[in-house]
Order: C-alpha cells, then sequence, then structure tokens
C-alpha cells in the first residue's frame, strides 16, 4: 500500500532527523551513538529515493541542522546547543508533526491502524516508533519546558529505530 | 511474624497498582480529550485564539499521557488477553489509538495550511470511534 509506505519513509526521514539533532544536542558527538546516527544518515539517504516528499532530497537536512553538521565537522562546535531556545527545531518538529498526521489519515480513514498491518515481527515495532516519533515531535514544539523535558533522548529513539530494523520492520522500505 | 511476600507476589501487587494509575490516567485523558473534540467539531476552519490554546493544551496532555504509559505495553496488552480470559473487556487499546487519532487531528487542526486543516477528523468519525469506547469506560 503506497500510503503506508510514504509514511514509513516519513516516519524514518523525521526520526533519524530528530535523533541527529537531538544528539548533537546532548552532546553525544564523539560517543558509539553519534556514529551509529551518522550510520543511519548513509544508510537512508542511499535507500529514501524517491520516497520522500517531492520538495525534499533524499534525507536533505533542514538548513539550520546542516549549519550545525557543518560547524561540527569543521571543529567549531564546541558545546551542546540548547534546543528549547532554538525556535527553527520547534517549527521543524511542529511541521513534521503536521507531515506524520498528514499522511496517517487517509490509512486512519480505511479502519487500520497507521504502520500497524505491515506484517511486523514483533508486530508493534512500527507503530510504537510512529508513537514515539509523533510524541516527541509534539513535546518538542511545546512551549511549557516541563512538556519539553519528556521528549524522547536520542539513545532511546536509536534502540527503537535500531529495533524496528532488526524486526525487519523497514525492509519493504528498500524494494 | 508475618512472612514476607514472595518476589512474584509484590510483582503482581506492583502490576495491579500499575494498571489502576495506568486505567484512571488514560480514563481522564479521554474524557477531557472528547469533550473538546466534540466541542470542537474541526471542520477545516481556522481556529479561533481562544479554540487553538485549548486545543494546544488539549494535544500536550494527550501527549503526556502518551508518553507516560509508553513504556507499559506488555500490562496494556496483558490486560486486554485478561479481560477475553475472564469475560470482562478490560482493553484499553481501541482508547489508546482513538487519543491517538485526536493527538493527530489537533495537530492538523492547528497547522497555518488549510490543506493540512482539510485532513482533520470530522466530529462524525470521531464520535463513530467514541461511542463504543464511551460504553467501555461507563462499564468499567
Amino acid at each position: 500500500m503506497q500510503q503506508v509506505a510514504t509514511l514509513r519513509a516519513e516516519v524514518l526521514r523525521a526520526a533519524v532527523i530528530y535523533g541527529v539533532c537531538a544528539s548533537l544536542a546532548e552532546g553525544g558527538t564523539h560517543a558509539d551513538e553519534w556514529l551509529a546516527w551518522l550510520e543511519w544518515v548513509a544508510d537512508l539517504r542511499s535507500t529514501l529515493t524517491g520516497q520522500t516528499r517531492s520538495d525534499h532530497e533524499p534525507l536533505a537536512f533542514p538548513e539550520w541542522l546542516q549549519d550545525l553538521i557543518d560547524a561540527l565537522e569543521a571543529g567549531a562546535y564546541d558545546e551542546p546547543r540548547n534546543l528549547f531556545a532554538e525556535p527553527d527545531f520547534r517549527d521543524w518538529s511542529r511541521d513534521e508533526f503536521e507531515v506524520l498526521a498528514e499522511r496517517a489519515r487517509p490509512i486512519e480513514r480505511l479502519g487500520l491502524e497507521p504502520l500497524g498491518e505491515i506484517g511486523d515481527q514483533p508486530p508493534a515495532a512500527g507503530p510504537r516508533l510512529l508513537a514515539l516519533l509523533q510524541d516527541s515531535l509534539v513535546l518538542a514544539s511545546a512551549e511549557d519546558r516541563q512538556a519539553w523535558e519528556q521528549r524522547v533522548k536520542a539513545i532511546e529513539l536509536l534502540e527503537h529505530l535500531n529495533a524496528a530494523r532488526a524486526a525487519g520492520t523497514w525492509e519493504l522500505l528498500t524494494r | 511474624m508475618k512472612a514476607r511476600p514472595r518476589q512474584s507476589e509484590r510483582e503482581r501487587v506492583r502490576g495491579v497498582m500499575r494498571a489502576q494509575e495506568i486505567i484512571d490516567l488514560l480514563g481522564t485523558t479521554f474524557i477531557k480529550a472528547s469533550d473538546l473534540y466534540v466541542d470542537l467539531d474541526p471542520d477545516g476552519r481556522q481556529l479561533t485564539r481562544n479554540e487553538m490554546t485549548k486545543v494546544r493544551e488539549q494535544m500536550t496532555a494527550i501527549t503526556l499521557c502518551l508518553r507516560e504509559i509508553h513504556s507499559d505495553h506488555e500490562l496494556i496488552d496483558y490486560l486486554a488477553a485478561d479481560g477475553r480470559r475472564t469475560g470482562r473487556d478490560t482493553d484499553l487499546r481501541p482508547t489508546i489509538s482513538l487519543l491517538r487519532k485526536a493527538q493527530r487531528s489537533f495537530g492538523l487542526a492547528l497547522s497555518d495550511d488549510p490543506q493540512r486543516r482539510a485532513e482533520t477528523m470530522p466530529g462524525k468519525e470521531f464520535f463513530r470511534s467514541f461511542e463504543p469506547i464511551s460504553r467501555f469506560w461507563i462499564d468499567l
């Protein structure tokens, strides 16, 4: 089902961008976790061609995030960024949530659970990742600091992504 | 001297207490979210400032609730299976599913983009899912 494939591609793309950004902000850029995020970026850049929104290059980063990554590579990024004070991240989170919601609606209308019917093993890996990402995008765009603090940390999101990949949830993406 | 409860008994008690917390949290969130949804009846229109404030608050409340129970999926699955075994409906998953739909639709209702707002779940569609779930909560 094309709508499901499109939603999966959007979920992956948003999850990786969110994860890279959260990882940068949490200061984990020299750890294995950061390397794992870069690996996800490389994987997705090679598999998402043509499956994301037409106004995006495959896994193109938003400009503000690319600036952060460029600064990191140039050695000019020496402390974690306070994402709460970063309106670009908040706006991006809000927009991404809307994109996911918009993509999920045609599937909802059919009476199906978005990402819940693709033969996942275990069955809940896809929906659980979508849920985690949705919640975190809402909280990342919240203006209330206490709500903001409840968003998912990069490492937890990475574990869910890896679990989904291990479960074969995303293999259809590359077909 | 009273015997100390065994590990499995402590776990059972902890599970029962956690289940009750989840039920209370979900029930309260569901009632408040449904009240607003029915009242708002989103139809793709641009919301007023007052409506937007209410929707944002409710969307955050739904999200915090769902985030709070995210790691309890095994317990929630167990409750559903246990209910089937004992003939009592204790399946919280339809409520969680409807809260997710409401969360997504509240997000779309807040959008600046009219095309996205037009995708919001209409009140009628919400109500079709709401009816059986509200009966579940009354029976519970």
